[in-house]
């Protein structure tokens, strides 16, 4: 039952949720923001084990590489002395109790009952054919896709032309 | 050290000898034992070396040679449980492909670059350090920066100041895995190779902000800002112009991407995108004429400004091998790889186009001015952006019209 895919699993779990709880609840805020970028690791990783090779690493790109970025640099430039002060949270306690034992019972039950997905177990796709998918198939939101980067890039490029002048 | 006058100070120097022999003899002892043991049994095995070395298959082994050949403290079984031999993952991804000559290819790169820069300048550059026109001097210098105290700023962040060399060493090192430098020498050949490649090319912003935060110092906080608008804003120009090689190859696997190039090298039809890879690999390895985070007449060091000592040499390293890397994509992806004619190991002929393209990269560092950062920004997003969508029509255009 305990096979590599199951500790990678259970590893790369705890490293989102953990990575997740920190960003949230550290008091240094640019801690909270790498945090987030580990998370966003962690989610690429679970990619990987789905099989979603492709999917693990455009997440990697366009999540650790850009939006991680564009948050941590914020957080930098706007709060260096900042530390938030530890409010009081009587009920946290509680509420992690009763989290836990929710999450518990729901990954109980999950795992007893003869839970499957709808659907076996998929082929898994390569880059090919997710693009073969994509131009033949799915051709219209491709088109309508392309229509947004292609405005984004004149705007882009619109904006650099009028800072120069 | 002075005179030893008591007990103590007597343990202190037999503990500190003690210490610098387990540092030195296995620098020394693990390479004669590599040479002397592990190597001659690997030759035993004939060329079928990825059978004899990465799966212990014992029949195999013992029809290949005569066990009592063999030395009897080393078997080849023994080799391969260890996980040594020519072709295992530990030698492949630590040694050869991999870091070690990586890392020696880089210190030689360095020495080439002071030499042939001095030489343009009307200058002797490095001498003294080895007899040959001091080729010894980037070792010398390792040695230098060995020895000299890690001082760490009293505000810097600890834990944050100290990553981000060992997270950009671990990032180079992991670049290189994605490079096939041969058809059948590699460390890894996955498909999304080029993929890879750009992902982990996409951390180093991040890396590099957080070690001019980190240093709790003006100049490597602007620094830092610096090299995050320059990489990001050239990372865009980056993989557009890999975009019309993978058009026209069908294909993100850097190995398959060479080996289609026995017609012709892709430089000739992507000679655009060629010169758009070239410059924006130019600006991710901070080089001149793209050394605005460094700047070092304006900001000291840039965002290495507080690094001293092998902290700031771990991250030299790192640099050098991704200039390695980048150019070793170039090489793949524009100048066919491994390709080249028959009668020697296909890897020379990549290691000899590398090198080349490896002094195209240092050569502009003699003549060019540094540019200022809102001319760095215009070029990046105006015409390297749009010289990247031509060159992704050309691909276009020859794909769908078959020429290619």
């Amino acid at each position: 039952m305990i096979d590599e895919d199951t500790i990678a699993f259970v590893v790369l779990s705890v490293l989102t949720i953990g990575a997740a709880l920190l960003s949230l609840e550290t008091r240094q805020v640019v801690y909270g923001a790498i945090a987030l970028a580990f998370s966003f690791l962690g989610i690429a990783g679970l990619f990987i084990l789905l099989d979603a090779t492709f999917v693990a690493l455009f997440q990697i790109i366009v999540y650790v590489g850009a939006i991680a970025v564009l948050i941590i640099f914020t957080v930098m430039v706007v709060t260096k002395e900042v530390e938030t002060e530890a409010k009081r949270e009587p009920f946290k306690p509680l509420a992690i109790g009763i989290a836990t034992i929710v999450a518990l019972a729901v990954g109980i039950v999950a795992s007893l009952s003869n839970l499957n997905s709808k659907y076996p177990v998929g082929p898994t796709y390569a880059a090919k054919d997710i693009g073969i998918q994509l131009t033949e198939v799915y051709y219209i939101p491709l088109i309508i896709l392309g229509l947004i980067l292609g405005a984004s890039v004149v705007g882009a490029l619109t904006l650099v032309r009028t800072d120069r002048n | 050290m002075g005179e030893i006058t008591t007990f103590e100070q007597f343990l202190v120097r037999v503990l500190k000898i003690v210490f610098w022999l387990l540092i030195i003899l296995p620098m020394i002892i693990l390479p004669i034992f590599y040479l002397v043991y592990v190597l001659p049994v690997e030759f035993q095995c004939g060329f079928n070396l990825l059978t004899c070395a990465v799966k212990p298959n014992w029949t195999l082994a013992i029809d290949m040679f005569n066990p009592a050949e063999m030395n009897p403290f080393v078997s080849s079984s023994f080799i391969s449980q260890l996980g040594l031999g020519a072709n295992s993952m530990l030698f492949k991804s630590a040694a050869f492909p991999g870091l070690t000559f990586a890392s020696v290819l880089a210190s030689f790169v360095i020495w080439g670059e002071r030499k042939i820069l001095a030489k343009m300048q009307y200058r002797v550059g490095p001498k003294y350090a080895g007899r040959l026109e001091g080729w010894l001097q980037s070792f010398a210098d390792l040695f230098k920066l060995l020895f000299k105290e890690i001082v760490i700023p009293a505000k810097a962040d600890l834990l944050m100041f100290i990553a981000p060399p060992f997270a950009m060493m671990a990032l180079s090192g992991a670049l290189l895995a994605t490079i096939p430098i041969g058809s059948s020498t590699y460390i890894s050949n996955s498909s999304y190779s080029l993929l890879i490649a750009i992902a982990l090319l996409s951390f180093f912003p991040i890396v590099t902000l957080i070690a001019g935060w980190a240093s709790n110092n003006k100049f490597s906080f602007i620094g830092a800002i610096r090299a995050l608008y320059q990489m990001i804003s050239y990372e865009i120009p980056l993989i557009l112009s890999v975009l019309g090689v993978v058009i026209l190859t069908h294909s993100l696997s850097l190995s398959v991407i060479a080996s289609y190039q026995t017609k012709i090298w892709y430089i000739a039809p992507m000679f655009i995108g060629a010169v758009v890879f070239f410059i924006t690999a130019t600006a991710e390895v901070e080089r001149i004429p793209f050394d605005i985070p460094e700047a070092d007449s304006e900001l000291v060091a840039g965002w290495l400004t507080e690094y001293t000592s092998m902290l700031f040499g771990v991250i030299n390293l790192a640099v050098y091998i991704k200039l390695y890397a980048l150019s070793a994509i170039f090489t793949l992806l524009f100048l066919g790889g491994w390709l080249g004619p028959a009668g020697v190991p296909d890897f020379v002929w990549f290691l000899i186009k590398t090198i080349i393209v490896l002094v195209i990269f240092i050569i502009p560092r003699g003549f060019f001015p540094r540019i200022r950062i809102d001319q760095l920004i215009d070029t990046g997003w105006l015409w390297l952006i749009g010289l990247a969508f031509v060159n992704v029509f050309i691909a276009f255009i020859l794909n769908s019209t078959g020429i290619l």
